[in-house]
């Protein structure tokens, strides 16, 4: 491995509703297919419900209607992301997972200002892989604003 | 092990000497006689001493020093149980416990010398100011005189106390000395001690770790055999003791048989009972032995006859002692629990998808499948036994709030204790103290009268705060009870409209009013003392409650008093429950909570202003639909056919929760929704079923009272939302 390599950083793409974002791989725990999930009472639509994850109860975010997106509609193929934010998990219903990037600290670029249909406070940078640019999500908003909306 | 850890555990095992304090003064209170308590106190405060000296806590050593000194003093008085004097010294304890604290924090150490001139003062003539003889083992030389000495010198009258000593490893490690011991001894007459080294093997097996010595201590002395007693009794149970007496000398029979040989039979006698708290039973013997007329059996009757009124005493002395324990991280336990989580619900896994597969209930595997049931339920018990702890030590820790309470507001009260020993999981104990605190703070500042008042009224000049815990219907039932003044309903009322959390002209019941207490941000401020002026409020005590999954009510007999009742789960980890199916979802009742089920039709289901009830025996019951109330399905879409599970909240309140089926009842392993989500209205927690599916835990206590628009509990909230419409 060259110095190089060391200081590059992985992430994993996935898909929603035909738009790519990545997360960070040192959050993800794991990434399981979807199964049927219980419904929770009084949570916003975004909030699938929760599934048993060896024990764990284990919160499901549609990350399309997260981000406004329309609700996505869960298939044998969608999968979930499950991440790890502080002490909490939670699993992110996504359409696909598309691929995992190597990217140099040079190819990892701030957010320009501009008005995306993905509200900004989901967005934390973007990131140019090959052709291809590729924002990154602020996974910690995705899962901790639903804990607040959800108290 | 470093020297932390060894730090620790020396504050670990303070706090459990505290504890016993506690206890002591605790059992003093109520009764004066229990001498043995003062000795336990002076033992505890001793040990505390003798470990802070081990690592050089100076300000701690100096004032427990100064607490144990003033003990002494009592502990040596004709009747020590009632010297006025104790209260100072359970002041002092407290304060001691708060230099304890601040030590093992390393914050600041709370200032003693007030208590320390208090003491000198109270204990002035009684205790030179001398300070503590350095206890370290230095080479004072003890004359070890053989026995011919001191028969020599003994004095015609003198009794010859014999006492062996073999001092366990305990007994080195709270600080004791031998040495000191017999100094004590010495006081009362002429001592000659040899040291019994036989056991004591060479140097390549030598265990440091171990106690070789045993101490043969004769003593001649005219002291009354209790004052010796008092001395030995001291390191009780650190060490084998046997105390025989021999008769004085003079008055011995001529044809006494060999004292040694009598001993010797004395003791194999005894057993394992070497306390030999009886010396009057040595004497007879011989007696006993040698002649046999009736009067001899009198003799012997005597002390036999002595012995059980001793016995009470002795018993309690070991109730005070805790049965062995072991400490382990309480991490180590949960991982067994969450272990015996899952394992549980494999368990469930299997028996279904076995039940699925055959339906023979006698084939062998199912009759071993139920065979692991029943071992999975009693390693289950057992395993949340390991965590269950009675609620005692938490109760213990509330008799030095009232001190403390008492001596701020210049009121009186005692602390009564009621269900102490209930057990109940540590998790739930451990959030029990706050709120306790401070609503015996609140008690005393708000409830009890001064004692002027208390006179006038014609009420004992002492109040008395009651604390009890008790087990009912599953939970345990914690309740603070003040035969004080009861609750000011009118002042209360006033300040809840100057605050706006009552609307003017609102009409509200005695028991809303009471309820206004647990308001946010209410507080009757205009009086509040540096005591109950902390900040925290009735609102949090009852937050944190129900962050345990527990209720708080009220209820108030103005001029009577207060109670404040707290229910909680026993444990955060285990509940019986029934599955029921609503809109296609699977949920658990508790069980605790389930009074009958009913299947009926939808005719039996009528409307009352747009409310279902239904007609049970007689009696109306609103009817709550699950599903629509959780939002599952719309309210119209009743089913035909319907399963009524008739609930009841902790309030008293009762209703008929609309299910579409009924599905049995099992146990299920909490599982908390807050751990990686939040809180969720209507649900208390989740578990994790058979087929591997979440199924949420109902909270019937939450959806009746919002559904049902009781005030009882929910008031303070209903208020609120009145003032803001």
């Amino acid at each position: 491995m060259t110095e190089k390599h060391q200081s590059t950083r992985e992430f994993i793409a996935f898909m929603v509703r035909g738009r790519q974002f990545c997360i960070d791989i040192t959050s993800i725990r794991e990434i399981r297919g979807w199964n049927d999930a219980t419904k929770l009472p009084h949570v916003p639509d975004y909030v699938v419900g929760v599934v048993n994850l060896r024990g764990t109860i284990l919160p499901i975010i549609d990350v399309s209607a997260r981000f406004g997106l329309g609700d996505c509609e869960p298939s044998p193929q969608s999968v979930v992301i499950v991440a790890q934010v502080g002490d909490r998990l939670a699993g992110m219903l996504v359409d696909s997972v598309s691929d995992i990037l190597q990217v140099a600290p040079e190819d990892i670029r701030d957010l320009p200002d501009m008005d995306t249909p993905v509200g900004a406070e989901f967005l934390r940078q973007v990131i140019l892989h090959d052709e291809a640019i590729i924002c990154e999500v602020m996974l910690e908003n995705i899962i901790s604003t639903t804990l607040q909306d959800a108290a | 092990m470093d020297l932390d850890t060894i730090k620790n555990t020396f504050f670990l095992e303070c706090a459990e000497q505290l504890a016993e304090v506690e206890q002591g003064f605790m059992t003093l209170q109520s009764d004066p006689e229990e001498v043995s308590c003062v000795h336990a106190i002076f033992r505890a405060i001793h040990s505390i001493k003798g470990g802070g000296g081990a690592f050089g806590f100076t300000e701690l050593v100096e004032f427990a020093h100064k607490v144990e000194n003033g003990l002494d003093v009592i502990r040596n008085e004709a009747d020590p149980g009632r010297d006025p004097r104790l209260d100072l010294i359970a002041s002092a304890c407290d304060r001691l416990s708060d230099v304890i604290a601040a030590t093992r924090d390393g914050t600041d150490i709370p200032d003693t010398s007030d208590f320390i001139s208090k003491l000198a003062e109270a204990f002035a003539g009684d205790i030179s100011d001398e300070p503590e003889p350095d206890i370290e083992f230095d080479a004072v030389p003890i004359e070890i005189g053989s026995l011919e000495i001191v028969e020599e010198i003994e004095a015609p009258a003198a009794t010859v106390h014999t006492i062996t000593i073999k001092p366990t490893l305990a007994f080195y490690q709270r600080g004791n000395d031998v040495q000191k011991l017999a100094r004590n001894l010495a006081e009362l007459g002429e001592l000659a001690v040899e040291t019994d080294s036989a056991n004591v093997p060479t140097l390549s097996g030598f265990d440091s770790s171990k106690s070789y010595l045993t101490f043969n201590l004769r003593l001649s002395s005219n002291a009354p055999d209790e004052e010796i007693t008092d001395i030995i009794e001291w390191c009780e149970g650190d060490c084998e003791i046997s105390h025989t007496t021999d008769a004085p000398v003079d008055e011995a029979p001529s044809d006494m048989p060999d004292l040694d040989d009598l001993l010797a039979g004395f003791e194999s006698a005894t057993g394992e009972d070497d306390e030999s708290e009886e010396p009057a039973a040595a004497a007879p013997a011989p007696l006993a032995l040698v002649a046999e007329d009736g009067a001899a059996e009198e003799a012997t009757q005597q002390p036999a006859a002595a012995k059980p009124a001793d016995h009470p005493a002795k018993e309690k002395a070991a109730a005070l002692k805790a049965s062995p324990t072991i400490r382990v991280e309480s991490e180590r336990v949960d991982r067994l629990i969450n272990l015996m989580g899952e394992a549980v619900i494999s368990q469930a896994m299997l028996a279904q998808s076995l039940s699925t597969e055959m339906d023979n209930r006698d084939s062998p595997s199912q009759n071993m499948l139920r065979e692991i049931e029943r071992l999975m339920r009693e390693i289950q018990e057992s395993v949340m036994a390991i965590r269950a702890q009675p609620v005692k030590p938490v109760f213990m820790r509330m008799s030095r709030i009232v001190r403390e309470a008492c001596s701020g507001t210049g009121k009186k009260a005692v602390l009564a204790l009621e269900g102490e020993n209930t057990e109940v999981d540590t998790t739930v104990i451990e959030g029990l103290s706050d709120p306790l605190t401070h609503m015996i703070r609140n008690a005393i500042d708000h409830g009890i009268e001064t004692p002027e008042d208390r006179l006038a009224k014609g009420k004992e000049e002492q109040g008395t705060i009651k604390l009890s815990a008790c087990h009912q219907s599953g939970r345990i039932v914690v309740s603070v009870e003040d035969d004080g003044a009861g609750l000011n309903r009118e002042r209360l009322l006033k300040k809840a409209l100057e605050k706006g959390i009552v609307e003017p002209g609102a009409e509200l019941s005695e028991s809303e009013i009471d309820n206004l207490i647990f308001a946010p941000g209410f507080s009757t401020a205009e009086q509040l003392t540096d005591l109950s002026g902390r900040g925290v409020g009735m609102d949090v005590v009852r937050q944190s409650i129900q962050a345990l999954g527990g209720r708080v009510s009220i209820s108030s007999t103005p001029g009577h008093g207060t109670q404040i009742r707290l229910s909680l789960p026993l444990t955060l980890a285990i509940l019986d429950g029934m599955v029921v199916r609503a809109a296609g979802e699977i949920f658990v009742v508790p069980l605790s909570s389930v009074l009958e089920t009913l299947s009926v039709t939808r005719e039996t289901v009528h409307d009352i202003g747009g409310k279902p009830v239904v007609k049970v025996r007689n009696t109306l019951i609103p009817v709550i639909d699950i599903s629509s109330r959780l939002g599952f399905r719309s309210a119209d879409d009743l089913p035909e056919k319907a399963t009524l599970l008739i609930v009841e909240s902790q309030s008293g309140a009762s209703a008929a929760l609309l299910v579409d089926e009924f599905d049995g009842q099992q146990q299920f392993v909490i599982k908390s929704l807050e751990t990686n989500f939040g809180r969720v209205s209507d649900v208390s927690a989740a578990t994790i079923l058979g087929t591997g599916r979440i199924a949420l835990i109902l909270d019937i206590d939450e959806i009746l009272e919002s559904a049902l628009g009781l005030r009882q509990n929910n008031s303070s909230l209903l208020v609120t939302e009145r003032a803001v419409a």
